[in-house]
């Protein structure tokens, strides 16, 4: 059943800009993807046209059924069951852990205040961080921010999340923490679309890898080991050589 | 001049509690009303957006007197009688608006641009973003251009007197014009006026140091 | 609508662009002389004379914390009571010079205290005089802000 479906999108920005061309990816429910590529490549803008941070400006784009060029189309709605976690963590500023874990589903979804907390809570102690509810996120590191912001996304019990290079912003030791909460939410079974740097990851947890370059999926292989031993394009085969090199 | 302030002690008083009230009433006004500017101005729509900066540019660019003198004069004219405080107070309310709306969209733009992606990508709608997340980072910005504002109010209001508002200016001009001892008046009037102004003043200097080590 | 078009009539075009001249003129005179008279007293506060700076900065803040209309009656009205008697035009040039000039003086103090003390340390220490410092240096960083 898929959840996410790219046809022939191609986006411009005002500037005339190709941003992305010719885009068609299909992710089903459950899969792991990771977007992989170059700077510029578009990977981080086709992963914002998921969640409708972003618009396209040709072709069709199906998220959980809804189409995202049809002005009719509740983007509210669709942010509902497709959470976002930033390179830049994005935690609400002036509110603390607890509220801002808590706030979207008292006020989307309607919980009660209780039951919010209660499950913040258990967030918490998931991603290892029980201790922090009552911390503002300017006194927390990268790494327990971004978890934190991960904890976020789940609270609204989301189909899918899509995460924008969430480690590239981070210490090296605190990459690790991250990562395996990461790969404890793989595990159990989300939908998850990954525009990152981290190899490791998209070798060992993700279920597919698409590589991107100028715009344009070049790439798309289901052989996770099979794309990172020997990938089919001459622009992949570069890529890959250049970050194995390093 | 002090004895210019005993004699007049009560018509003074009176004046200067007119000043305050105007001052007030304009300055609520003046938030509500460029608050919706500033908004529109940010809008995602253009036609909207473009109303905005037109009233803003407008309204800002010409003088205090001229607006409230088309309060005082010419909407009695052709819609419905006003008298001198109304028509100041509604004049010192559009003009002040403008220069509030171009505050608050500084202050509304200087929260970063991810907190909005953030709280939308949470779900919340544009609405309850801007309540619970941007406004309420955005008001620590504002409050102190807000404060020189109100002071600036309090001193524009002496516009009143020119539409026989009853405020200190008016019925200065009225003492002065009355005992004839105009140096002294004039000393007193300012002196009244600045027992309202410089404590402000003084005031948002104070949370202006205050809310910079923070 | 008519009344409007009246009011462009010749005749009273007349009048108002006498009017506008009038603005135009008190405006130029007010211009330059709060520029040159608040750029002194700008600098005037940073003078290391005991008391100067602190009363300078008092009257500068009861300046900019009175209407400008009342220093404008204040010179028309309230100086010949006095004996000092002034023409109108001159009146409104020194009113707007007077109140200009205060609030020039606290732009210009901020922006000169904006500028990092950094600079002013760095000047010293390469041996410049307070005075050589200040013009060399940090004139042109503050007139730009």
């Amino acid at each position: 059943m898929s959840m996410i479906e790219f046809k022939h999108v191609e986006k411009y920005y005002p500037n005339k800009f190709h941003a992305l061309k010719d885009i068609n990816l299909t992710i089903d429910k459950g899969e792991v993807v990771t977007i992989i590529g170059p700077s510029g490549s578009g990977k981080s803008t086709l992963l914002r046209t998921i969640n409708g941070l972003e618009s396209i400006s040709q072709g069709q784009l199906l998220v959980n059924n809804m189409d995202l060029a049809d002005k009719h189309t509740d983007i509210n709605r669709l942010r509902k069951d497709v959470g976002m976690v930033f390179q830049h963590f994005n935690l609400y500023a002036n509110k603390s852990v607890m509220d801002n874990i808590t706030l979207g589903p008292r006020l989307v979804l309607k919980t009660s205040r209780e039951e919010a907390e209660a499950e913040a809570h258990e967030l918490l102690k998931t991603v290892g961080l029980a201790d922090k509810a009552d911390s503002y996120p300017s006194m927390l590191s990268g790494g327990q921010k971004q978890r934190i912001a991960i904890a976020r996304s789940l609270a609204m019990h989301p189909k899918a999340i899509l995460f924008d290079e969430p480690t590239s912003a981070l210490d090296p030791e605190t990459i690790g923490d991250v990562l395996a909460v990461m790969q404890q939410i793989a595990t159990q079974g989300m939908t998850m679309v990954v525009v990152t740097h981290e190899m490791g990851f998209a070798r060992h947890v993700g279920d597919r890898i698409v590589f991107m370059a100028d715009g344009q999926i070049l790439e798309d292989s289901r052989d996770v080991n099979g794309f990172f031993d020997n990938p089919q394009e001459p622009r992949a085969k570069e890529f890959i050589s250049k970050i194995i090199n390093h | 001049m002090f004895s210019v302030l005993f004699d007049n002690w009560g018509t003074l008083i009176s004046g200067l509690g007119y000043t305050v009230w105007c001052s007030i009433l304009a300055l609520i006004g003046s938030c509500v009303i460029g608050t919706v500017f500033a908004l529109m101005e940010i809008s995602a729509h253009k036609v909207v957006r473009i109303i905005g900066r037109v009233y803003v540019e407008v309204v800002r660019n010409i003088p205090l007197l001229v607006i409230t003198m088309f309060f005082y004069v010419v909407i009695p004219k052709y819609v419905v009688a006003i008298d001198g405080f109304t028509a100041g107070t509604i004049g010192l309310t559009i003009y002040t608006s403008a220069f509030i709306a171009e505050t608050v969209r500084a202050g509304i733009e200087s929260v970063p641009v991810g907190q909005m992606e953030g709280a939308r990508s949470n779900g919340l709608t544009y609405l309850q973003a801007m309540t619970h997340i941007i406004f309420p980072q955005a008001i620590k910005i504002i409050i102190p251009p807000l404060g020189n504002q109100f002071i600036n109010l309090i001193k524009n209001s002496s516009v009143l007197a020119f539409v026989s508002g009853f405020d200190l200016m008016y019925q200065g001009k009225l003492v002065a014009s009355a005992n004839l001892q105009t140096f002294d008046t004039y000393l007193a009037v300012g002196l009244l006026y600045l027992v309202i102004t410089m404590p402000l003043s003084y005031f948002m200097r104070y949370l202006e140091k205050r809310w910079q080590t923070a | 609508m008519d009344t409007f078009v009246k009011a462009l009539s010749w005749v009273n075009l007349r009048y108002l662009l006498e009017g506008f001249g009038i603005t135009i003129e008190v405006s130029i005179w007010a211009i330059i002389i709060s520029f040159l008279a608040g750029s002194l007293l700008g600098v005037a506060r940073y003078i290391n004379v005991k008391y100067f700076s602190a009363i300078v900065g008092f009257v500068i803040d009861i300046i900019r914390n009175l209407p400008l209309l009342l220093i404008l009656f204040f010179v028309y009205f309230g100086l010949p009571g006095i004996g000092i008697r002034v023409a109108v035009v001159p009146a409104a040039i020194i009113a707007l010079s007077i109140f200009e000039s205060a609030m020039l003086a606290e732009i210009i103090r901020s922006g000169i205290s904006a500028v990092p003390k950094g600079q002013m340390e760095a000047a010293r220490s390469n041996g410049l005089t307070y005075v050589q410092a200040w013009c060399k240096s940090l004139c042109p960083k503050r007139f730009v802000r």
